[in-house]
């Protein structure tokens, strides 16, 4: 069906960003020439931050000015606009001079709608974090939307970030902060590898005063074009480590005297500065002292340092609790964490290392950003706000491992899932020292199937048992507990008939890092006429490639290497041979391992396939060849076996 | 700790189905207290923690709005003994907006904790107050905090003048202990829950089945002063409410009836008002209590062009009214699977509204927030009893109900054989019910990035990659979507040794739970009715030794067929399954889990084995 549509050309009209002043062109085009299917695309996003005089100091002053067209129905909600903003202690960013406007094309004539300010709401998403809320009038598909705002804020170090990229396409992103030479502020772009306009000047002319200091704004400016609508991808670690953005942290301030106070200047400094804080360094010393008063000194001499190691990891998790909240900074202090025996992860962990140390062990604090936080993107200048959780960094008998205390479902030398990003920096006075969080060791699922067949042969029996080591182990037990009846409610919507005298049962687990369970099932067996269909691994394996993109931009992350195994046996039904057995297959390269045998063994079939992901991160180079052989290991996991009666 | 584990875990095999609940309700007591119009309702409840697992329920939410204020909130912790182990400060509690997915701003507040502590069992114990001056039901009150949770004691107590009328309804409760005090009329229910309930597919809404009481005032005022004396006079209220936002100008109403008068019968008047409706505005839900039930004004949706259902409504009723056309505001409880609305107890229990337009011999179903054509009634709204709202005379009418054609579902596939392995599929869907509702969102409201994805999910073709797909609505006058895919596959044709197997598509079955873990009444909403015609066209014409049997299964329930022919080309096999739509007590389950296994096993049986020559 050949569709006549109005295209429109809107990388030339790139300059067209006057708020107010909408092209008919604009408005009567259907499709966005760079992408086709994109449901609205923002046509410029301009933004402003610098700096005004208020009461003896500064304010930011943020401005922005956007507009977007909107093509189809699905891009509706690009209408809707949230504008946060902060508050501390009751003192409020503020968002003002906000307008906002709809043009519409109604039989020929450009329609401009404006927004109703008693339609803007205020919502409380967080203790710190609220939002201007509105939808913009009388839009439709073909509508322009445009809106502009200010902010101003008493908060400097809420310099606002500025992304250039959207889930939908961006034609022109530009974003001006004019400094001011009392503050120093240090950014990372993220997502591209330059801008497509960077200048930065010392502004003329306008020369200012401050006490006796004279000054001029220096200017920068950031400029994208043309910035493709943001997809999504599965297996990434969070949207926010591949958008493009330009990140703003202070990192100094100057008194008027030229003093300067470095917020941020090198990673020793900033180990400094987190060891002299009440809330970090501070807590942890207090934890240090309290350690005669929390652990039994006496039978200490006697341990080994791993048997420390276990005893005060096990103190921890049993008599305090994680209340879910992350940070580097301790929210509670020791007299609180001690009394409500309970606290954020910077409590239970930064406690953990003040007992250990106590006890005589070297441990230090280790700071990191958790998955869902995002990556530590620079590694040049110390940003601050990137790190979000604490873990300890402990010497045992000459080896170096991480722990944690917050979580008691988690073995004491693993660390949670959560945690496992990149890098980990060690909080130690006068070094930068990095730890590695990658994940070498593989986790492990290994099924035993005992298949055999009713006498009528109606059905098939299979005794199932499955066990698992670390992190599959942890999946297991946090997922099901020790609660056989939500093993049985997996069971049951994976499609298994459980047996009727129920034998499913959770296996007596040897330490933490292993979970183990069994089941029997009945199922429905695919016979006909002489013939028998058999799946050895039932409905285990894998039913599809999960990787079904073609290309991929961003690295496959599946955070540690995972083992698979499966080994059935099954008992052939006297008159029955076995009429074909998939082949003998083994592989061994960089990527994987995977292999699949079959042999006989005194009236059984015996087949046993394993593979072996090794690595926990596959970079996008090796995306097609990991697609191919998941694809393999797909077909060949699920092949069947067919018996055929004996004549 | 380990240690601890271990034990823990040996000895689970023994005491599986004993095990105590992670969490129990100690107890609850409600009480509301009426005093010079002002309602008082004060809360207390005991939650034990039983263990780890558990804390998923230590999380307490309190909602209160700028209607409802909440007048204290207190927590602490104690003991199993009831020793208090410690109170909980004020900067442990966030308060936050009660954002909701339906809506786009709501003014209601949330106050949220999570009491945590170390050693099990603890109790949480909080008590909160919340004061209402403006109300049109006194509570709806369950002996429970969640249908997973047991519950040991459960109170409700209602204070009121002694000449203060109430009415009220008890669900799966003891009678109420009633008696007078002086001037004041008291109440007293008493319950405890030990059946807890998991969720269960196709099943009623939990709500009623539970035990419950629900307490509405005889008069009211909330706005304009209201009465639930009968539904007549609730929906003078409503209707009351309504009036005040029909506020078109003389001029906008002149504009309107001017738009529509070279039309002259009332169907196409409406037609054309609708359609207007349909392309102008889109739904944005605004919840702001003050205000209540009372919808944002005709005049407001005229300018912006967006609201949610009850001002889209208005605003149609409002042009509709210009144009000499009358219709009437509907309130209905909607979605797939609706609470069923108690006709004996006049009180506020919908969710919706539309607009009904009785026509001589026809009558004309509205949705105001949907892009359907003009008077579908999908699984939203279809079989139920919607009160008419009528300044006098309100009345409940039933919708019609969505018949077997009105959901057919029928795919058309044809799977080509290339070469040894690999295969060409082409599949032919057109959808109608809920899937016709589905696909036109996914359509018309989604990111062709979501729309992949969903796409992706939602096709359940084992094996099979997409190449590309198109879904269209071939006629925007008629509730059909179509769906077409090019698809291909290297193993859905497999080849063990000398022969060829596959699996033709099964259909998508719902997975019903077995009789004896299934408790609650089986309600299926609308008719299930699929039908695929698989075409397999095989590059070698060898005998088929192996292929499905012609199967016909019969029942009460519904119907389910597979015929298989071989033809010149290849195998065709034709399927249908129809799932009559009721309420199925729980005594004939047996029968129909019976049914939905032999259907089951059908589906899963139905491989084809091709031996070469």
């Amino acid at each position: 069906m050949v569709c006549a549509v109005l295209f429109f050309c809107f990388t030339s009209f790139a300059q067209e960003y006057e708020f107010g002043r909408i092209s008919r062109e604009v408005l009567e085009s259907a499709v966005y020439d760079l992408d086709d299917e994109a449901e609205a695309a923002v046509l410029y996003d301009l933004g402003k931050s610098y700096f005004v005089r208020s009461n003896g100091s500064f304010d930011v002053i943020f401005e922005r000015s956007t507009r977007i067209k909107i093509f189809t129905e699905a891009g509706l909600n690009y209408a809707e606009v949230e504008i946060p903003f902060y508050q501390e202690g009751g003192v409020f960013e503020k968002v003002y001079e906000l307008e906002a406007y709809s043009y519409s094309l109604e039989e020929g004539r450009i329609i401009r709608t404006a927004l109703d300010m008693k339609t803007i709401f205020d919502e409380k998403v967080n203790e710190y974090w609220n939002l201007q809320k509105f939808a913009i009038p009388n839009v439709k598909s073909g509508s322009v939307v445009e809106y502009r705002y200010k902010i101003s804020s008493q908060y400097k170090s809420n310099l606002r970030d500025w992304e250039f990229q959207r889930r939908i396409p961006t034609v022109y992103s530009e974003y001006e902060v004019k400094m001011i030479p009392f503050y120093e502020y240090d950014f990372i772009l993220q997502g591209a590898s330059k801008f497509d306009e960077y200048s930065s000047h010392v502004e003329r002319g306008l020369t200012r005063r401050f006490g006796s200091a004279e000054f001029n704004d220096q200017v920068f400016k950031f400029v994208m074009k043309n910035v493709p609508a943001f997809r999504d991808e599965s297996y990434i670690t969070s949207i926010n480590d591949y958008i493009i953005k330009v990140d703003f942290q202070l990192a100094a301030f100057y008194n008027l005297q030229g003093y300067k106070t470095d917020l941020m200047t090198t990673w020793e400094k900033m180990n400094e500065d987190l060891l002299k804080n009440r809330d970090f360094g501070g807590f942890m010393n207090q934890s240090r002292r309290a350690a005669g008063n929390e652990l039994d000194m006496k039978e200490l001499p006697g341990m080994s340092e791993q048997e420390k190691l276990d005893k005060i990891i096990d103190h921890v998790k049993t008599n305090y609790r994680w209340n879910n909240r992350n940070g580097k900074y301790a929210e509670k202090t020791f007299r609180q964490f001690s009394s409500e025996k309970q606290g954020n992860v910077a409590n239970v962990n930064l406690f953990l290392a003040g007992l250990l140390q106590g006890a005589g062990l070297e441990a230090h604090p280790a700071i990191l950003s958790t998955r869902a936080n995002g990556k530590i993107r620079s590694m040049n200048t110390p940003f601050h706000h990137y790190f979000n959780y604490v873990v300890v960094f402990v010497t045992i008998d000459g080896e170096n491992r991480l722990v944690d205390a917050t979580d008691a479902l988690t073995p004491n030398h693993m660390i949670p899932i959560h945690c496992i990003n990149d890098r980990a920096l060690i909080v130690k006075r006068g070094q930068e020292e990095w730890v590695s969080l990658q994940i070498n060791e593989p986790s492990e699922i290994n099924r035993v199937f005992l298949i055999s067949f009713t006498e009528t042969l109606d059905s098939l029996i299979a005794d199932l048992s499955i066990s698992s080591t670390r992190y599959d182990a942890i999946y297991f037990r946090k997922r099901f507990g020790g609660n056989p009846q939500n093993i049985e409610d997996y069971m049951n919507a994976s499609g298994y008939q459980l047996a009727d005298d129920r034998p499913l049962q959770i296996l007596p687990a040897e330490s933490m890092e292993s979970y183990a369970f069994h089941f029997k099932t009945i199922e429905s067996l695919r016979k006909q006429e002489n013939r028998i269909l058999l799946s050895p691994f039932l409905k285990e394996p894998l039913k599809e490639n999960p990787f079904k993109q073609r290309t991929r931009t961003y690295p496959v992350d599946y955070i540690y290497p995972e083992e698979r195994i499966f080994n059935s046996r099954i008992k052939l039904p006297v008159d029955y041979a076995i009429e074909h057995v998939p082949a003998n297959f083994n592989i061994s390269n960089s990527l994987l391992d995977f292999s699949y045998e079959t042999s006989l063994d005194e009236g059984h079939l015996i087949v046993k396939s394993r593979y072996y992901l090794k690595k926990s991160i596959y970079p996008t180079q090796d995306y097609n060849r990991l697609r191919y052989f998941m694809q393999e290991i797909v077909k060949r996991l699920n092949e069947e076996i067919i018996l055929v009666k004996k004549t | 700790m380990k240690c601890h584990f271990l034990l823990f875990f040996s000895l689970l095999p023994v005491t599986a189905y004993l095990q105590p609940y992670d969490a129990e309700l100690i107890s609850k007591k409600t009480m509301v207290t009426i005093s010079q119009g002002k309602m008082l309702t004060e809360e207390k409840v005991i939650l034990q923690i039983n263990n780890r697992s558990g804390e998923k329920y230590a999380k307490i939410g309190v909602p209160y709005s700028s209607l409802s204020k909440l007048k204290g909130l207190d927590v602490w912790l104690t003991d199993s003994y009831d020793n208090v182990i410690r109170k909980i400060r004020k900067n442990e509690v966030i308060t936050r907006s009660l954002f909701s997915d339906i809506s786009f701003y709501s003014d209601r507040m949330v106050k949220e904790l999570t009491p945590r502590h170390h050693v099990f069992p603890y109790r949480i114990v909080y008590t909160y107050q919340i004061e209402s001056k403006q109300f049109f039901h006194i509570a709806d009150w369950y002996p429970l905090i969640t249908p997973e949770l047991p519950a040991k004691n459960a109170t409700l107590e209602l204070n009121i003048p002694k000449d203060y009328k109430v009415f009220y309804r008890e669900q799966e409760i003891e009678p109420a202990q009633f008696e007078f005090r002086n001037d004041r009329a008291l109440y007293k229910w008493e319950a405890s829950f030990r059946e807890t309930l998991k969720p269960e597919i196709y099943s009623e809404p939990v709500q009623m089945t539970l035990p419950n009481v629900r307490i509405v005032p005889e008069g009211f005022i909330y706005e304009v002063p209201g009465s639930l004396d009968s539904w007549k006079s609730f929906g003078k209220w409503i209707y009351q409410l309504n009036a005040m936002a029909m506020d078109l100008s003389d001029q906008d109403k002149h504009r309107i009836r001017q738009s529509v008068s070279h039309l002259n019968n009332d169907r196409e008047k409406i037609k054309v008002l609708y359609s207007q409706l349909q392309e102008q505005t889109r739904y944005v839900n605004i919840s702001i209590e003050t205000g209540g039930l009372s919808p944002f004004p005709a005049s407001f949706t005229l300018k912006n062009k967006y609201g949610d259902c009850k001002a889209l409504t208005v605003y149609m009723m409002a042009m509709l009214e210009a144009a000499g056309v009358k219709s009437y505001y509907s309130l209905v409880y909607a979605g797939k699977n609706p609470l069923t609305i108690d006709k004996g107890f006049p009180s506020q229990q919908f969710n919706h509204t539309f607009l009904m337009i009785p026509l001589k011999g026809d009558t004309i179903w509205l949705e105001c927030t949907s892009k359907d054509p003009f008077g579908y009634l999908g699984t939203f709204t279809q079989n139920r009893e919607v009160l008419v709202i009528d300044p006098e005379d309100s009345y409940f009418l039933r919708t019609p109900s969505l018949s077997p054609e009105e959901t057919l579902h029928t795919r058309n596939i044809i799977i080509e054989q290339e070469s040894r392995n690999r295969s060409q599929l082409v599949m032919n869907s057109i959808f109608s019910g809920e899937l016709y509702e589905m696909f036109r969102y996914l359509n018309k409201n989604l990111s062709k990035n979501d729309q992949n994805r969903i796409v992706r999910e939602y096709l359940n073709l084992t094996g099979f990659e997409v190449i590309d797909y198109v879904i269209e609505q071939p006629d925007a006058k008629k509730p059909e979507m179509r769906f077409r895919i090019n698809a291909s596959s290297d193993n859905h044709f497999r080849i063990t040794g000398n022969h060829l197997i596959f699996k033709p598509p099964a259909f998508d079955l719902p997975l019903f739970e077995p009789p004896p873990r299934r408790n609650q009444r089986v309600r299926i909403n609308f008719p299930i009715n699929l039908s695929d015609t698989i075409t397999y066209v095989l590059l070698d014409k060898n005998r088929a030794s192996f292929q499905p049997r012609d199967i016909s299964i019969e029942s009460q329930f519904g119907n389910y067929s597979l015929e298989v022919y071989e033809s010149e080309k290849g195998i065709e096999i034709f399927k249908k399954l129809i799932l009559l739509p009721g309420t199925m007590e729980r005594e004939i389950y047996p029968l129909f889990y019976d049914f939905i296994s032999k259907v089951r096993k059908a589906e899963e049986e139905n491989d084809v084995l091709i031996t070469f020559k």
